[in-house]
């Protein structure tokens, strides 16, 4: 009898799995689909042909075809997120209460930078920029500075007059012999934003060590490229601090980050301040970023990417140039943070360019297969509308026009804006995000360096948000890992 | 294809079960069982499924040839053949790379490797050995040889089946009511420790390992995290692979016995991955001579078999270390077994804990720089203090998870099964409660499983 109870319990189980499975293949939604909670695309019934079976294609497209089908999937993740945070001491609380996270009325920074943070119930976006414990090591060393520091235009030519935090002990990790700087002349750095006042405020901060790894890590992918390629680099602010700087908290923006990064860098790495490129179209008034999303506006994307093609003398189209379908009534991640925005704020309107010519994007599997992935999906309203939301594996998208150059785009979800402003320069664009979760085992069996030979590879732009940083373990070891 | 991906628990498996159990003698269910296990193998990975084939009716064709050879040099030819060809595929496609590239500093770029063959390639040889050894006798259908070889609940990880142990199964066996409840409890509860146990310690190493430089804590943490990682991940796969087994008739030996309860080396040994063990005593260690050659020549054939268990498991030097480095444990632990019994049990777990634990940093990192300063952190060498914000965080996160996932490791359920076995009326209630719980853990992996994405098992590289 209790073996009896034991098989018909275990039985059901079994035939119930089946049932789902069925119901899934034929009920599901065959096609491919936006998520919304999770900024991605969601897979569709994955293409079968002997050439998707042959390259395993179909079979990993299966899995997500299943894995993503699941009915009230963002449900079942939301809950499985809440179980496992019962597990855990570490509450949202934690970082919301945190007061260097906060300004002085109470406004939390995370807003804007980084929803994953405080967003234990919104799964989708747990760990999407990495630990939390990179932000509050950053936190930590973050402080604001007694001494005035004059006010620049630009924001960066003169050294922050912040406390430098302390350098810390060198790692003992091994360092790329071709590459790797003096150590002595690398400084902890500070991003700061200027008060009227004068005044600096430190809001992120960087050790002499993670400077170092950064620099050598920009070295290290101009060291594989050919001679006249270029490794082009910015770290992009998150929208609190451009918003500062358009409702007058702060006047300005300064930070050796970048002269520390281009003083120690091979010839050929080009090192981009955001304040050289933002700040005086954010002082113009000019909307560069969204105001219920975390991401910047693609207005934004393109003056960087004109700032970088101009650098090796290409004169980029004006953003007013291209053709834009306007979809209205975006609202972005901070809705699942603070839902009330719902109610009180305007939904942003989402720019998505229609390219000028087609383009073919599809994924690079290490088996060979390439199934098709999207470029700019123009009746998208939301941020999937760049590149579907993709991230993680080894894309490539084929322009259509004729420059004889090819270039790889590695960064966070801002790449993602920003790659489509390459297309009209580059006869192939190829894309990568190394960020966990995103870049799993199936894509670590190339390294970048083959990837780059393989695929001859011209420049890369390393284009990364503050949020994820040069602190992040994207920069600090993954980009060296992968390399 | 994974056991614990959604394409092998809602589509392959109820439709295996279901055409298996309405095939009705054991020569349909092993065609069907045949075309599943060739289906879950290619699965991926379509071409290589042609070396399993041939590779399999190689061994059939050289096991027939040593049957009916009469002369014992013509017979050692056939199997010299088969082996010789077993492991020249093995060494070609693990071996080749590690061997022209790292040793010679050649430029080589290494054939992509054959999933699970370091698994199949031992299981074929045990077969084509003992036939020649006489241990058993030819299997005269190649399709129930290919059956053992491919049947898919321990090709691609194991256990290691020798030949000998499922020889009579292949031609006549039963499912019995009591088969089906434990077989599916052992895989559900299998699922679980992958999904529940094995993924998380993974995601919570990842974290851990996203540091620029170790603290103390830290490295011990990290390694912590890997040890229980790998011990769910591989016995998970391996009770899955037990539970599969059971459902489908047949009876495979245990893999793991709770290593981390274990009070010396030699235990641990005992305990760990057992099948892997059992092939190297058999068809290695006492070949080789065992212990019956004098003291000397027995340390020769353990630093052989050892450094053979370091390479199998990956063609590079830190598995190399890591096989030597338990030789070590293991020859030391022969000299001083007699004084263990002066140590507190307490201590000999510690000390043999903590030993793994710090052999399973050398098998973690596949470059030795980045193991030792694994190493050296651990001992406070290079650490950027005594615990960093990183490890703060991860002991924070994961503050509950860490103490139940070491408890899951230790031998709770057969101290149960010992009690109910002793008191009927408990085991009335514990047998359907226990299929009530590895329901409720299926349910529950499940639900786990779609929120993430790929989730190999670490052995699959082996």
């Amino acid at each position: 009898m209790k073996h009896r109870i034991s098989f018909y319990l275990t039985y059901a189980c079994v035939v119930a799995f089946g049932v789902l499975g069925v119901l899934l293949l034929a009920l599901g939604e065959k096609k491919a689909r936006a998520s919304d909670a999770e900024n991605r695309m969601l897979s569709g019934f994955p293409a079968l042909s002997a050439q998707s079976v042959g390259d395993g294609s179909f079979m990993s497209g299966m899995e997500s075809y299943l894995s993503d089908g699941i009915p009230a999937r963002e449900r079942v993740i939301t809950e499985t997120a809440v179980w496992m945070n019962m597990l855990s001491l570490d509450r949202t609380t934690d970082s919301l209460e945190d007061p260097e996270l906060t300004d002085e009325e109470g406004t939390d920074y995370f807003d804007e930078e980084d929803p994953a943070l405080v967003d234990a119930e919104n799964p989708a976006f747990v760990d999407e920029e990495g630990p939390a414990s990179d932000r509050e090591a950053t936190a930590e060393a973050a402080a604001p500075s007694e001494s005035p520091a004059p006010e620049s235009p630009s924001g960066e030519q003169d050294a922050p007059q912040t406390e430098q935090p302390e350098t810390e002990t060198p790692s003992p990790e091994p360092e790329p012999s071709a590459s790797a700087p003096q150590e002595s002349s690398i400084e902890a750095c500070t991003f700061c934003e200027i008060l009227p006042d004068g005044t600096s405020f430190a809001i992120k901060a960087y050790t002499a060590e993670e400077m170092r790894k950064t620099i050598d890590v920009i070295n290290a992918y101009r060291a594989i490229l050919p001679e006249d390629g270029h490794v082009f680099f910015i770290q992009a602010p998150t929208p609190k601090i451009a918003f500062d700087i358009q409702n007058g908290t702060y006047i300005g923006w300064e930070s050796d980050v970048e002269q520390t990064i281009a003083e120690n860098a091979l010839p050929g790495v080009e090192v981009f301040s955001p304040a050289d490129i933002l700040v005086p179209h954010l002082k113009a008034g000019e909307d560069l970023y969204f105001h219920t999303d975390h991401h910047w506006k693609p207005l934004a994307a393109c003056y960087t990417a004109q700032a970088m093609l101009g650098r090796i003398g290409i004169h980029a189209m004006d953003y007013d140039e291209y053709t834009y379908r306007h979809n209205t009534g975006f609202y972005g991640s901070k809705k699942y943070t603070h839902p009330e925005v719902l109610q009180t704020m305007e939904p942003d309107t989402i720019d998505v360019m229609i390219p000028i010519l087609p383009v073919k994007g599809y994924t690079i599997l290490w088996t060979g297969g390439k199934p098709n992935c999207q470029f700019l999906i123009p009746e998208r309203n939301n941020y999937a509308g760049y590149l579907g939301g993709q991230r993680g594996p080894w894309r490539c998208y084929e322009t259509g026009v004729d420059s004889g150059r090819r270039c790889l785009v590695t960064g966070d979800s801002y790449a993602n804006c920003f790659l489509p402003y390459l297309a009209p320069y580059y006869e192939e664009i190829h894309a990568v995000d190394f960020r966990e979760d995103n870049y799993d085992g199936e894509h670590r069996r190339w390294t970048v360096r083959q990837y780059v030979e393989e695929h001859e590879i011209d420049d890369i732009y390393i284009v990364i948000s503050m949020s994820t940083g040069i602190s992040h373990v994207i920069m600090q070891k993954l980009m060296q890992r992968y390399l | 294809m994974v056991f614990s991906g959604l394409t092998f628990l809602l589509l392959f498996l109820p439709l295996l079960l279901l055409l298996y159990f309405i095939s009705g003698s054991v020569r349909w269910r092993n065609a069907v069982l045949v075309v599943f296990s060739l289906i879950f193998y290619a699965w991926g990975e379509p071409i290589m499924v042609l070396l399993l084939i041939g590779s399999t009716m190689l061994h059939a064709l050289c096991a027939h040839m040593i049957v009916r050879a009469e002369r014992p040099a013509v017979k050692k030819l056939w199997l010299a053949l088969g082996v010789a060809f077993s492991l020249g595929a093995l060494f070609w496609f693990k071996y080749a790379g590690f061997l022209l590239g790292e040793v010679l500093g050649l430029s080589f770029t290494p054939p992509k490797l054959p999933i699970g063959i370091s698994f199949y390639t031992f299981q074929i040889l045990t077969y084509t050995i003992d036939v020649y050894r006489g241990k058993v006798a030819e299997q005269k259908n190649p399709f129930r040889l290919l059956l053992y070889v491919s049947c898919f609940p321990q090709l691609i990880a194991g256990p290691i089946v020798q030949y000998a142990d499922v020889e009579q199964a292949l031609s006549s066996r039963t499912t019995t009511v009591e088969d089906f409840a434990y077989g599916m409890r052992r895989f559900f509860v299998g699922l679980a420790k992958k999904v529940l146990l094995a993924n998380i310690c993974g995601k919570a190493l990842e974290t851990g390992m996203a540091v620029t430089s170790y603290s103390v804590a830290g490295a011990w943490l990290c390694a912590l995290l890997y040890t229980l990682q790998l011990y769910y991940d591989f016995s998970a796969y391996s009770d899955m692979a037990i539970g599969l087994g059971r459902v489908l008739g047949f009876r495979y030996r245990e893999n793991f016995e709770y290593p981390y309860v274990s009070l010396s080396a030699t235990e641990f040994w005992r305990r760990w991955h057992i099948s892997l063990g059992t092939f190297f005593r058999d068809y290695v260690y006492i070949p080789l001579g065992g212990n019956r050659k004098g003291r000397a020549r027995t340390i020769l054939n353990l630093l052989i078999v050892w450094a053979l268990t370091g390479l199998w498991h990956g063609a590079a030097w830190n598995f190399l270390l890591w096989g030597l480095y338990w030789f070590v444990l293991l020859i030391i632990d022969k000299q001083f077994s007699r004084f263990r019994t002066r140590f507190p049990k307490p201590l000999l777990w510690l000390g043999t804990f903590l030993l793994a634990v710090i052999g399973w940093v050398l098998f973690y990192h596949t470059d030795l720089s980045s193991a030792g300063i694994h190493l050296g952190a651990l001992f406070g060498v290079g650490a950027s203090g005594w615990i960093d914000t990183v490890t703060l965080t991860v002991l924070k996160r994961y503050a509950l998870f860490l103490p139940i996932a070491f408890v899951c490791g230790m031998p709770i359920l057969p101290a149960v099964s010992g009690f109910t076995e002793k008191h009927p009326a408990a085991e009335r209630v514990f047998a359907p409660l226990s299929a009530v719980c590895a329901v409720l853990l299926a349910v529950v992996s499940l639900l786990f499983l779609i929120g993430q994405s790929f989730n190999p098992f670490i052995y699959f590289r082996f």
